[in-house]
């Protein structure tokens, strides 16, 4: 569907300030075209303005162009990320920590965190995660067919999580079901119950912490706790935060490149031949195919882009338009592994970049490592096809592999 | 050549360490703290690299 068949021209969809020339039929959670390619579905809102407005979902603002996506991550006065969903959690549901936060007391939260993810504080971790994919991928190798999403995507980065939060390993099918149902899940009852059981489970394992306290990322949150620095309601929040930002995203990031590079022998090859390109490669698969749409809610009333902004309204950020931006990056579809620069915002710029980056980039690239000297050949399993969604995370759901084993 | 990081803008993405690591070193924190510098001609290529990598732009090259 073209740009200019998303128009609206409802009279009374929009509120009276914006233009009824941008307002688009556009629900972010089902974006016609995401079933086989997600981001050639949202690319085509480049077509349009750079900041255009739907009805759906409580009504937003989308920013469609890399300029005013990074100008509005960079601008956290006039674009809160308070509240962050959209639709916006219920009125009287806490706030999340950090993510909801706001600078200046945003900075006291990440650093609490901060030390604990830097690269130097992970490195160590390497041989341990490498350790872990190879048993994982080895598992898997034999059967020479899996459903990647559901056989791998889904377990590797909530296992590898575990390992880093010094949660034992036994807890990963409850952790696994509940990332299922809250990132896929539309059933209220059943995200409902999720959220509600997650909260639980960290509510206890930070209680376990504070007896017996270690050197992992929720001993330092108790920790702060003892210092003053974070209230118990906030720790469990922070502590769901840190547990959920990284699984289900990671989760996305594999099989967007897994997917790819079913599809791309040529591109497989050249990481077989040069694995010095890992690093650049996981670089150039975040560019294009990036993750996730956030959210912002206007602190203000404020000009932006043309258009006018009331205090209240939510802007919908989708940074992975950042990276397909032809005013950033030539042949922004292509993938190539041999560019001046990589430099996407995945991982979002601005004071709420993402704490787990230094997490999640060795992952990939072990994984990519690993996948590549195992498995360096598969493709789509005749007859089949993969399946993709749009939503708050870009996901691949299905993806039907084969390869001789 | 120089570079110039403008630390206040650093929100530690390491990428620029990433793509120049004999150029670029990061604090504990995984912060680049560096002040202007000139890198030796060998490094150059590695140096802008990095210098493009980042995705706060906080850092500057300086023809000269």
């Amino acid at each position: 569907m073209s740009y200019q068949a998303m128009s609206v021209a409802e009279v009374g969809s929009a509120p009276e300030h914006v233009p009824a020339d941008l307002v688009i039929d556009f629900d972010f959670y089902q974006v016609p075209g995401d079933e086989t390619d997600p981001h050639g579905a949202w690319k085509r809102l480049q077509d349009g303005p750079p900041v255009v407005f739907t009805p759906r979902n409580g009504g937003h603002w989308i920013a469609t162009r890399a300029e005013p996506i990074f100008e509005a991550m960079q601008d956290f006065e006039r674009f809160s990320s308070n509240p962050f969903n959209i639709p916006a959690r219920p009125p009287g549901a806490p706030r999340t920590v950090p993510l909801e936060v706001d600078p200046p007391e945003l900075q006291g939260f990440r650093a609490i965190a901060v030390p604990l993810l830097s690269p130097k504080a992970l490195a160590p971790l390497e041989p341990e995660m490498r350790a872990l994919v190879v048993e994982m991928i080895e598992r898997v190798k034999p059967l020479g067919r899996c459903e990647f999403v559901a056989d791998f995507a889904v377990q590797m980065p909530v296992d590898l999580f575990l390992r880093f939060v010094e949660l034992p390993a036994e807890d990963r099918p409850l952790v696994r079901g509940w990332i299922e149902t809250i990132a896929r899940n539309p059933d209220r009852e059943a995200q409902i119950a999720a959220h509600a059981a997650s909260y639980e489970y960290l509510s206890a394992v930070l209680a376990e912490r504070r007896k017996r306290p270690g050197e992992d990322i929720f001993s330092r949150i108790v920790k702060a706790e003892g210092e003053g620095k974070i209230c118990p309601v906030d720790s469990v929040s922070m502590g769901l935060n840190i547990l959920f930002g990284g699984i289900e995203t990671v989760t996305s990031a594999l099989s967007f490149i897994v997917r790819f590079l079913a599809e791309n022998p040529a591109h497989r090859r050249e990481l077989a031949q040069n694995p010095a390109l890992m690093r650049d490669a996981v670089e150039e698969f975040m560019r294009r195919f990036g993750i996730l749409n956030l959210g912002r809610t206007a602190a203000a009333d404020f000009d932006f882009h043309g258009v006018q902004i009331r205090k209240g309204d939510r802007m919908l950020l989708p940074i992975h338009l950042y990276g397909l931006d032809e005013s950033k990056f030539d042949r922004p579809m292509d993938v190539d592994f041999h560019r001046e620069h990589f430099r996407h915002i995945n991982f979002g710029s601005g004071p709420h970049r993402c704490l787990g980056s230094n997490l999640a980039r060795p992952e990939l690239r072990v994984f990519l490592e690993e996948w590549i000297a195992r498995i360096p050949e598969f493709s789509i399993a005749p007859g089949d096809a993969p399946k993709g969604h749009s939503g708050a995370a870009m996901a691949i759901t299905y993806l039907p592999l084969i390869w001789a084993a | 050549m120089k570079i110039v990081v403008d630390k206040s803008r650093c929100q530690g993405h390491a990428t620029c360490a990433l793509a120049a690591p004999d150029v670029f070193v990061l604090n504990d924190e995984g912060y680049n703290e560096m002040d202007p510098f000139t890198p030796p001609p060998e490094l150059e290529a590695q140096a802008r690299k990095g210098a493009l990598s980042c995705p706060e732009n906080a850092i500057t090259i300086v023809e000269e």
